[in-house]
């Protein structure tokens, strides 16, 4: 079974009563703004506002910039559902990655869930300056913050794949 | 009071350029590494706005449609720099931002925070 096929058979929670939309592609930088592109129109279509919209693209954007700088092997599958009812947008994203960088991910976001979303962004925006070089994850921090999204992730030692799911109330 | 006049940079998508005392970034930052264009570009800004002693610079963001957490970074940088200068050799940053842009109002005002006592924001077409 090659990457893709492998990335599109994983049962990534996609509940198909909800509006949604499953894009798979090369992890190619250049591909990130067309997918934010392709989300927004998505979400153009189901009438979510001109500022939510901005704010799902946001984090779809940092989300995929992640998943394309850490990716271990081909393949980035991108899942967006928006359940009109509750009023949230769900951006899953699944990639394969090392267990180094997917346990420092899985750690930061732990770190970033016990504190508050602002004092959590100023602290990484103070970071990036610190440690230039490293990675600066202010990216999350971002989502975290700018999105008022709550991040989980999950990863899968055996298939390498790492999952973050993003919740966004809108 | 002379201004500053800094050659545009065209790269990655964006546009820089300094005239007077403002300071424009405009276009589509996703670049990986904006830094390599951002960078040197806002250290001859801050070099030069020390050496001609301006005490105020606009950086307008109108026409930036979207600015990644790598180019936020430099932004930070810049920020930091300016608040790690003795007393007497602090300048204010306005940016002058766009309420088409609703990453602007968040991101920018987050900025801010850094260093409210030598930043700040100023929206150029409210909403009503």
């Amino acid at each position: 079974m090659n990457n893709y096929t492998k990335l599109r058979s994983i049962e990534c929670g996609i509940n198909k009563e909800l509006t949604y939309l499953d894009i798979s592609f090369d992890p190619k930088w250049e591909y990130i703004p067309l997918a934010k592109s392709f989300i927004e129109d998505f979400l153009t279509i189901n009438m979510v506002n001109n500022e939510e919209i901005h704010k799902v693209g946001t984090a779809a954007s940092e989300l995929l910039e992640n998943a394309v700088r850490y990716n271990h092997q081909n393949g980035i599958r991108m899942s967006v559902q928006n359940e009109v009812d509750e009023s949230m947008v769900y951006l899953i994203i699944i990639n394969y990655s090392d267990e180094m960088h997917a346990k420092r991910l899985l750690k930061r976001i732990k770190e970033m869930n016990k504190n508050d979303s602002l004092e959590y962004y100023l602290f990484r925006m103070r970071e990036s300056i610190r440690n230039k070089g490293d990675s600066p994850g202010l990216g999350l921090a971002r989502v975290f913050h700018e999105s008022k999204a709550k991040i989980t992730a999950e990863y899968n030692k055996e298939q390498k794949i790492v999952e973050v799911r993003a919740s966004i109330p809108l | 009071m002379a201004g500053i006049k800094i050659d545009p940079v065209i790269k990655g998508g964006m546009e820089l350029k300094a005239e007077g005392t403002t300071v424009y970034i405009s276009g589509c930052v996703n670049h990986p590494s904006p830094g390599m264009f951002i960078e040197p570009f806002i250290t001859e800004v801050h070099n030069k706005i020390l050496e001609k002693k301006i005490k105020e610079i606009v950086v307008n963001i109108t026409d930036l449609r979207f600015l990644n957490s790598a180019g936020i970074r430099e932004l930070v940088d810049w920020v930091m720099k300016l608040s790690a200068l003795e007393e007497g050799k602090k300048y204010k940053i306005k940016f002058l931002c766009s309420s088409e842009y609703q990453w602007q109002e968040s991101s920018m005002t987050t900025l801010v925070y850094l260093s409210p006592e030598c930043t700040s924001k100023e929206t150029a077409n409210p909403l009503e």
